[in-house]
């Protein structure tokens, strides 16, 4: 469903990625993990027509992302880690006009609002502007405006940013629904705990390369370490966090 | 019949009205006729576009008369055309050229799958609606009035409608193809370089020929009736192609009536085609790499160390908001692009004043001579305070936070932004007039007086706009229509009292000595005290410069 060959993006001269190849099949919750600034949001970027990759080629459901861009984004839902969102809308809106833009009729695409704002429990406030909305309010409405395309990929940048436990909760029990209908999720997080337990199968990237693939338990077993979390610092040479933090303290008390 | 010719250009006809309607509406949900003014104006309409429209249709008012009174329709109509097409270029180029070289939505509607064409169509709708209704408000009351300038024709009125809107529309067609070419042909690492060059030409056009208006009418030949109506140089004047459509209307159909006429018809024929055409197929794909592009010269560091702001700027508040202002500059596009709009304007205004001769040294000649030199003395004043109302505003203004939650005075935050503009703008142009001072004046301590005098006045005026409405740099969320309503009022208001006074300065206290040793000492007195007021004023206002975010 996903297939990437030797992306590479570079800004300027700075490598962003680098040779990224990937294969997703449909039903599978993919988990992309990598530190800050390691070229997460470079890679679903590429992948969504947001940027355009220095080279290398990237197919989504058997269409080209470089030549084929519209047929790509009919069947894409994606939740930008920023969750940009035209705020001065209220959630209605929003999503009327998301509809809109995909072609949805009027009718089914009434329906479908109702249903997503009662899903996460934003009914009582879909004719208030997104303004005066918490982050996690406006996060379920991002969330809101992927689903409501029916998308046959779903791009999830920090999807669980500013939700509450309940609606952490119900995103995750509706992805695993949502890859037991065949679709495919591109999860990227730095929540660890909830990649373990979620994603079928995981990447580790790091300064634009792709360390490492596999199941959660083929990575934790690799490394020999006790869990995804403690994995993930060896693999992307993370220092002792304790010792990092007992320097940074010294170090102020210095000045 | 839309939705057919839309298919025909391969237009997504229901995205295109969604998208349009959706960018309406968020236009119209900032702002607010109190938005002017400076109070808390979330969620009120747009109250900057009904002030515009007010303003203008109060000059549709004396224009409409000028039509009536003046039974030379081809004169009237095209005055009327370039004023309308001045108009309209500086309100597109003030302010909605960025609609169109902006991809700050690029993140929301990037990955949906909105053909490129459509997504430029949407954009042009939005100006146009603009453009519309500023048209709209100009022009109909002359429109009205063409109907019974030579008796009732109602061909004529039909033939101004199409002339003024077809002149509006035409200069705002033109200045959006031009920037969007850039985004198309100009690599987006240099395209911020690029457009500031096309945006200070443009401005240079635009105020150029608002500048040769007056000498073109002024022109014996012209103002004598003996209007050059078959002469074949008109076909340089667009306005006078639009005009063109009147004489039409008139019965007058020869080689040079109808030939400008078709002139005016083809360039936005050809513009059009080449906007629907091979311009708007690449727009969405550009938009996404100046996007990239942004994000990458965003992410570069640089050491706030090395950064040499200035000796006022050089700690604390001041050096955050100069620092601020440097970047806003630096990388806010439309920022950058307004305050491009308003810089050339000074050196029209200077330009003007000496093409009518030296400058009449006011301490002999009085207001006699005042002319066009009157310009040096406006530009000082009106300025600096277009340029400070800039900074009010920003699509980062959610950014502001810092100067909310960080332990900084919000008074000297607001005194450092006013005093950025003194510091990097009026006192560069006060330098610049000084020196002419010097030469045309007859004594240098004239000179001297003079330009200490405008400092003052200049300062005291940005210390009352401030007064007025004090705001954290950058604080408030950018609303449509704003900035060109700020430019409007305050070229409208500003000359009446700034002339005003300047005759009554010079009329009455520089032909005394001493009164003049007095004005000096008034006006420090003022400037100290306006200060002292200012802190205590802001200080007061505080519980009201919220964050907005």
């Amino acid at each position: 469903m996903i297939e990437t060959r030797g992306l590479t993006r570079l800004f300027g001269g700075k490598v962003a990625l680098l040779d990224l190849d990937l294969d997703i099949r449909p039903g599978e919750i993919f988990g992309f993990l990598g530190p800050n600034g390691a070229g997460k949001s470079t890679t679903v970027k590429i992948l969504t027509g947001l940027l355009e990759p220095t080279r290398g080629t990237a197919r989504i459901a058997g269409f080209d992302v470089a030549a084929q861009p519209m047929e790509v984004k009919k069947r894409l839902g994606y939740v930008p880690e920023n969750g940009a969102l035209y705020e001065n809308l209220s959630p209605a809106e929003y999503l009327e006009l998301v509809a809109c833009l995909h072609h949805i009729l009027p009718q089914a695409a009434a329906a479908r609002i109702d249903e997503l704002l009662g899903l996460f429990q934003l009914s009582g406030n879909r004719n208030q502007r997104m303004t005066e909305f918490s982050k996690g309010m406006k996060q379920k409405v991002a969330l809101s405006a992927a689903l409501i395309t029916k998308p046959e990929v779903l791009f999830l940048d920090e999807p669980l940013n500013g939700l509450d436990a309940n609606a952490a909760m119900l995103v995750k029990a509706l992805l695993k629904q949502m890859a037991a209908q065949g679709k495919t999720v591109f999860f990227c997080s730095h929540i660890l705990e909830v990649v373990e337990r979620v994603c079928t199968r995981i990447a580790i990237i790091n300064e634009g390369r792709m360390i490492v693939e596999g199941t959660p338990q083929e990575i934790i077993q690799s490394t020999g370490e006790s869990n995804l979390e403690e994995a993930f610092g060896q693999l992307t040479g993370v220092r002792d966090a304790a010792e990092s933090t007992a320097e940074f303290l010294a170090a102020l008390e210095r000045e | 019949m839309i939705r057919r010719l839309f298919n025909h250009l391969e237009i997504d006809y229901a995205q295109w009205r969604a998208l349009s309607l959706a960018s309406l509406k968020l236009d119209f949900r900032v702002g607010g006729m109190r938005g002017v003014l400076g109070h808390d104006d979330r969620g009120r309409p747009s109250g900057q576009l009904i002030s515009v429209v007010i303003f203008y249709v109060f000059t549709g008012i004396f224009l409409a008369g000028f039509a009536i009174m003046n039974k030379n329709v081809f004169l009237t109509s095209t005055l009327l055309s370039a004023y309308i097409m001045f108009m309209i270029g500086s309100i597109v180029l003030v302010e909605y050229n960025s609609v169109v070289v902006s991809p700050d939505d690029y993140e929301i509607l990037g990955y949906r799958p909105i053909s490129s064409r459509t997504f430029f169509m949407a954009r042009l709708t939005n100006v146009f609606f603009y453009v519309g209704v500023m048209t709209a408000a100009m022009a109909l009351l002359p429109i009205g009035a063409y109907f019974f300038t030579l008796g009732f024709r109602p061909l004529l009125g039909l033939a101004a409608l199409a002339a003024f809107f077809t002149a509006g529309f035409s200069v705002a067609l033109f200045m959006i193809v031009l920037y969007a070419a850039m985004l198309s042909y100009v690599h987006p690492n240099r395209l911020r370089r690029v457009l500031s060059y096309i945006q200070l030409g443009t401005s240079f056009v635009i105020f150029g020929s608002y500048a040769l208006m007056p000498r073109i009418v002024g022109n014996d030949r012209l103002t004598a009736g003996l209007i050059p109506e078959d002469k074949p140089w008109l076909l340089l004047l667009p306005p006078a192609w639009y005009a063109s459509y009147l004489r039409l209307a008139i019965g007058e159909i020869r080689v040079t009536t109808w030939a400008p006429a078709l002139a005016s018809l083809v360039v936005v024929g050809v513009l059009l085609v080449y906007a629907v055409g091979n311009l708007s197929l690449d727009y969405s794909r550009r938009l996404g790499a100046l996007r990239a592009r942004t994000e990458e010269t965003g992410s570069r560091r640089e050491s706030l160390r090395t950064r040499s702001i200035g000796f006022f700027f050089s700690a604390e508040e001041p050096r955050a908001v100069a620092l601020l202002i440097r970047s806003q500059f630096r990388y806010d596009q439309k920022f950058r692009l307004s305050v491009l709009g308003i810089l050339p304007l000074t050196v029209f205004y200077l330009f003007m004043a000496l093409s009518s001769g030296p400058i009449p040294d006011p301490f002999l000649a009085g207001i006699k001579g005042f002319g066009n030199s009157v310009l040096v003395y406006l530009a000082v004043l009106l300025f600096p305070l277009m340029l400070q109302t800039n900074l009010r505003n920003s699509d980062h203004f959610q950014a502001s936070w810092i100067f909310f939650a960080s332990p900084m005075q919000r008074d000297r935050l607001v005194l450092a932004a006013k005093n950025f503009v003194v510091v990097y703008f009026l006192l560069p142009y006060l330098l610049l007039i000084g020196i002419l001072f010097c030469y045309f004046y007859a004594a240098l301590w004239h000179a001297g007086v003079q330009l200490l005098v405008l400092a003052l006045v200049a300062h005291i005026v940005l210390q009352i706009a401030v007064f007025v409405s004090p705001e954290v740099p950058f604080s408030r969320p950018v609303k449509k229509g704003e900035r060109s309503a700020r430019m409007i009022l305050i070229m409208m208001i500003m000359p009446i009292v700034s002339l005003g006074l300047l005759s009554g300065i010079f009329l009455l206290v520089y032909p005394s000595r001493l009164l003049t040793a007095v004005l000096l000492v008034v006006l420090v007195v003022l400037t100290f005290l306006m200060e002292r007021l200012l802190t205590v004023r802001i200080k007061r206002r505080l519980g009201a410069l919220q964050y907005q975010g």
